[in-house]
């Protein structure tokens, strides 16, 4: 159990960390953007400096006209509480707000990717792994290695070229139709909404399952030459009882480890494959304050897909000591 | 030059021969990377650009236009070509940035050990879960008053260091402890000099082949970034380009204008594709295991027997 | 012989690794039977093909390796069966109702993230019919008794255990569901002297109270003494002395059995009246010609260099392959 805290400090600390790299870039930075926007609110559009103060503190969460060290503060206590910002474009909303309406969507597409991609890449890996060596294996390893090194968002564009506007089998953009169904928990609404995630979680899901697939290749084949396969085999033990459960359960440990990366990645490619598909989650703000220089909006969304990564981290870290007995009882 | 060098010269060049044309992959890798080399530093004197549109719009690659036009009615080679520069340039510094630092901090982490190794490994542990490209975006749009290439890869090399680190930092840490090593050690040989003669040396392949994911990784942020608009642009960066064909060129709605959305993401994937074939190969090189069942079947294939 | 049944018998039993020239013949033409009821010790140098020679017993032979020639008839199914022609359903219920087999090393033959007591099931599952699985696992706690284990080792997982309980456990796994012959390779060489003696005591007492047949392959002279009823020498891949244990001891007929009973130091005995065999082990790439031992033996002749020599029976239940035993 001791174990469980040591993972549960360093995700907070994580988590510290990026609200620290936040006040850094916004407050610490020499030319950092709030000085250039106040040198812009009071310079060139003529405001004084209370004003720009005042509207500039609501907007980054800050205290603006107080020393650091309480500017810091303040900005702690602030996301603390769940004060993110204010959107410095839409009417000063709370980014809070933004993210509850973002959130949902980025996790529902994010995580179905994921599970997908990983047992994908499990599946393709075992069995690439089993056939080590053959015709099969090289040229499925091959496109492997390719697949792996198209950009997600290349992916994403012929996907949307191809399925949606050539041959109109999904739709282009968005979550759900909001001329034709009303969210709530009727079956319309849930099948449309099915229906415009499928695009997205594709091209997750094929942009990802390449790397576990080649990965799960390498250690299935290092598991095959362990001795309890062996044994397993000698008992006279079924086969596909011997590639699961003797096999793969061992080989898809050392995976966990890349999880943390991998997880980074997807959320961090959520950017731009919602900016591909105009999917309304925490990825297509973030995309669209970058051409508005709506900058609240961008850290607080930063922040909260920090968070997000750290938790699923944790998750999937929690998951591993579940599957790997000789982590947890040590 | 003495014979001596001389001969060394030419074995190293059949070696490098040799490694090229090990597999088909290899050289198909090779001859697409010295293409697109060629490419972004010939071209733009051989192929002309204009900013102003005065062809057809959305014309489709054509041998007047090997890559058709844009919907202003501008021609696309001329456009990818001088954009080659800036992605492979760019690419470059990012990967050897990422790569010196992920070196020494490895390094550092598993030579020194203690207290210090377990702090470095924690920052690298922090900075890995932190989502990189997000940070990226957030970075990138603050420095974009001073375009400054070296600033910007810099913020690029941010997101690919740390994983490289960690694997650095193992890989030190499993050699340190080899023979040869200790053979120095043991002989008297300073810190400095087993570092670089007798650590790095045997770290160098993975080194390379790094680099080249890194490179890779850089590509992918690097255009994606000006998708997004978040880098100071010029019209010729690949990513404004397919970022005016779908805003301006409307290119998902008018099929017509699809051509100047899909060249770019064309260039980008092939370039990609090679980069990873060119490193694959040096992974084969680079594994003796690899390499004997690769060259042994390439014999095969040439009808030699075993 | 009606006493004693035939259980098993290999004829021109060849096994070997590789290809073309460097083909590797690590069992080579070798003939054996064994009868119920036997304890059999393989003993020979490291790389003379006994652990080849019983992974083909199992035909479980790891690639790049092959059986090639010769048959392995096994007695126990009523009418006598050539175990490799059976299609690889049979032989994977073979393995273990039939013949079961405790591994050298056998340390990491448990598989890391399941319990131990998942092991037996998983065993037991894949032979025994459904609605008669219960029933077999209830033998456990007491074939865990049979090796000094307490039942909750089975609610563990393989790496709380220590190296001398995993073997005991793969001991008991190894009899969960009565088979009618048990291979053991190496059974405590990877273990401590003290647990050692303790496998080697436990090991004597299932085999001879259950009248097991056994076979095991061991550099360990006291489990070849204690346990053994009859011992044979394999060299070079080739078996070339086989007999009762007392007379094996006692009266070796074969060159390098009586060099290898030199070898090995005894508590009473003088220290220089150990003796070590001079020369190496052969290329089994490319044997030597005639009697593979002719390079190293004392005694050998011209006809030694040149013609190999093939098993001889020496008493009733004896056999030796050398051409001058008799002048022994």
């Amino acid at each position: 159990m001791r174990w469980v805290y040591v993972r549960l400090i360093l995700a907070a600390l994580t988590i510290f960390t990026t609200t620290n790299i936040i006040f850094f870039l916004i407050r610490l930075m020499p030319g950092n953007i709030v000085d250039y926007e106040i040198n812009y609110y009071v310079g060139e559009m003529g405001w004084t400096s209370e004003e720009a103060y005042e509207f500039l503190s609501a907007a980054y969460g800050l205290t603006l006209d107080k020393p650091f060290h309480e500017q810091y503060l303040s900005f702690m206590a602030n996301i603390f509480t769940g004060e993110l910002g204010r959107s410095l474009r839409y009417g000063q909303m709370p980014v809070i707000n933004i993210v509850a309406t973002a959130i949902p969507w980025t996790v529902f597409t994010v995580s179905i990717s994921l599970f997908a991609s990983f047992l994908l890449g499990i599946v393709c890996g075992i069995f690439t792994a089993y056939r080590h060596g053959s015709k099969s294996d090289k040229a499925l390893t091959v496109s492997s290695i390719v697949v792996d090194a198209i950009p997600n968002y290349v992916i994403a564009y012929f996907l949307l070229i191809l399925l949606a506007s050539e041959w109109d089998i999904f739709p282009m953009a968005l979550a759900y139709d909001v001329t034709r169904v009303k969210p709530g928990f009727n079956l319309s609404f849930v099948l449309d909404v099915l229906w415009h995630a499928t695009l997205p979680v594709i091209s997750y899901t094929v942009s990802q399952f390449a790397g576990w697939a080649l990965m799960m290749r390498s250690t299935t084949v290092s598991v095959l030459g362990e001795d309890y396969v062996f044994a397993a085999e000698a008992r006279g033990l079924k086969g596909s009882k011997i590639m699961w459960k003797y096999v793969g359960r061992n080989a898809m440990l050392p995976m966990f480890t890349l999880l943390a990366i991998r997880i980074g990645h997807i959320f961090g490619g959520s950017t731009l494959i919602e900016n591909v598909f105009s999917y309304p989650g925490m990825g297509k703000y973030i995309a669209d304050s970058i051409s508005t220089r709506d900058y609240p909006i961008m850290q607080g969304l930063f922040f909260i897909i920090a968070v997000s990564v750290t938790l699923s981290n944790l998750l999937g870290d929690l998951l591993y000591a579940r599957l790997d007995p000789r982590v947890r009882l040590k | 030059m003495s014979q001596a060098s001389l001969q060394r010269l030419k074995n190293a060049l059949h070696e490098i021969y040799a490694f090229m044309t090990m597999t088909k992959s290899s050289i198909v890798g090779v001859i697409i990377v010295v293409g697109y080399i060629f490419i972004a530093f010939v071209g733009p004197y051989v192929v002309p650009i204009r900013l102003v549109g005065t062809f057809e719009p959305n014309l489709p690659p054509s041998l007047d236009h090997l890559a058709g036009t844009d919907h202003l009615g501008r021609d696309l080679f001329g456009f990818i070509v001088h954009g080659a520069m800036q992605v492979i340039v760019l690419a470059t510094m990012t990967s050897l940035i990422t790569t010196f630092l992920a070196v020494t901090i490895g390094t550092a982490a598993g030579i020194v050990g203690g207290k210090a190794n377990a702090f470095l490994t924690f920052c690298t542990d922090v900075m890995l879960t932190i989502p990189g490209f997000p940070l990226t975006i957030v970075l990138a749009t603050m420095i974009r008053g001073s375009p400054n290439m070296l600033l910007l890869a810099s913020v690029l090399a941010i997101i690919g260091w740390p994983a490289q680190a960690r694997s650095i930092r193992s890989q030190v840490l499993s050699v340190k402890n080899r023979d040869f090593v200790e053979a120095s050690r043991s002989v008297g040989l300073g810190t400095a000099y087993i570092i670089f003669f007798d650590i790095l040396p045997s770290l160098a392949p993975y080194i390379v082949i790094s680099t080249m994911r890194a490179m890779i990784n850089a590509i992918y942020s690097l255009v994606g970034l000006s998708i997004l608009g978040a880098l100071p642009y010029d019209e010729t960066s690949w990513g404004i380009i397919i970022n005016r064909a779908i805003n301006q060129g409307h290119a998902l709605l008018v099929p017509a204008a699809r051509t100047a959305l899909i060249v770019p993401l064309v260039a980008i994937v092939i370039l990609q594709i090679s980069v990873i074939l060119l490193s694959s190969s040096f992974e084969i090189m680079f594994n003796p295991r690899l390499r004997d069942k690769t060259l042994r079947s390439k014999k095969k294939r040439e009808g030699q027997t075993e | 012989m009606a006493s004693r049944d035939l259980i098993l018998e290999a004829r021109d039993l060849t096994t070997a690794y590789g290809t073309g020239l460097g083909l590797v013949r690590a069992v080579d033409d070798v003939s054996f039977t064994i009868h119920k009821g036997d304890r059999i010790g393989i003993a020979g140098e490291s790389g003379c093909g006994k652990s080849t020679f019983i992974l083909s017993l199992i035909r479980l032979v790891p690639p790049p390796g092959r059986i090639i020639k010769g048959e392995i008839i096994y007695h126990g199914f009523g009418t006598p069966t050539n175990i490799l022609s059976l299609p690889d359903e049979k032989i994977r219920r073979y393995r273990w109702e039939e013949m079961s087999m405790v591994f050298q090393g056998a340390q990491s033959a448990l598989n890391p993230v399941i319990k131990i007591k998942e092991h037996f099931i998983d065993t037991i599952r894949d032979h025994v019919e459904p609605w008669k699985t219960g029933e077999v696992y209830k033998r456990t706690p007491e074939l865990l008794k049979g090796v000094r284990l307490e039942e909750k080792v089975l609610d563990m997982y393989p790496h709380q255990l220590s190296g001398g309980m995993k073997q005991r456990v793969s001991i008991a796994i190894s009899l969960i569901l009565n088979p009618k012959m048990l291979i053991l390779d190496e059974p405590t060489s990877a273990l401590d002297l003290l647990t050692q003696k303790h496998i080697v005591d436990m090991i004597s007492d299932i085999c001879m109270s259950q009248n097991l047949t056994t076979i095991f392959v061991t550099h360990d002279v006291s489990l070849l003494a204690e346990v053994a009823t009859e011992i044979a020498i394999m060299y070079a891949g080739k078996i070339v002395e086989s007999a009762p244990v007392r007379d094996l001891f006692h009266g070796p007929k074969h060159p390098y059995t009586s060099a290898l009973m030199n070898a090995i130091p005894s508590l009473i005995g003088e220290v220089d009246s150990v003796r070590s065999i001079p020369g190496e082990v052969p290329n089994l790439a490319n044997p030597p010609k005639g009697c593979r031992f002719h390079p190293r033996c004392p005694y050998a002749v011209d006809i030694c260099k040149g013609v190999e020599p093939s098993m001889e029976a020496t008493g009733s239940e004896s056999l030796v392959a050398c051409h001058r035993w008799k002048e022994f």
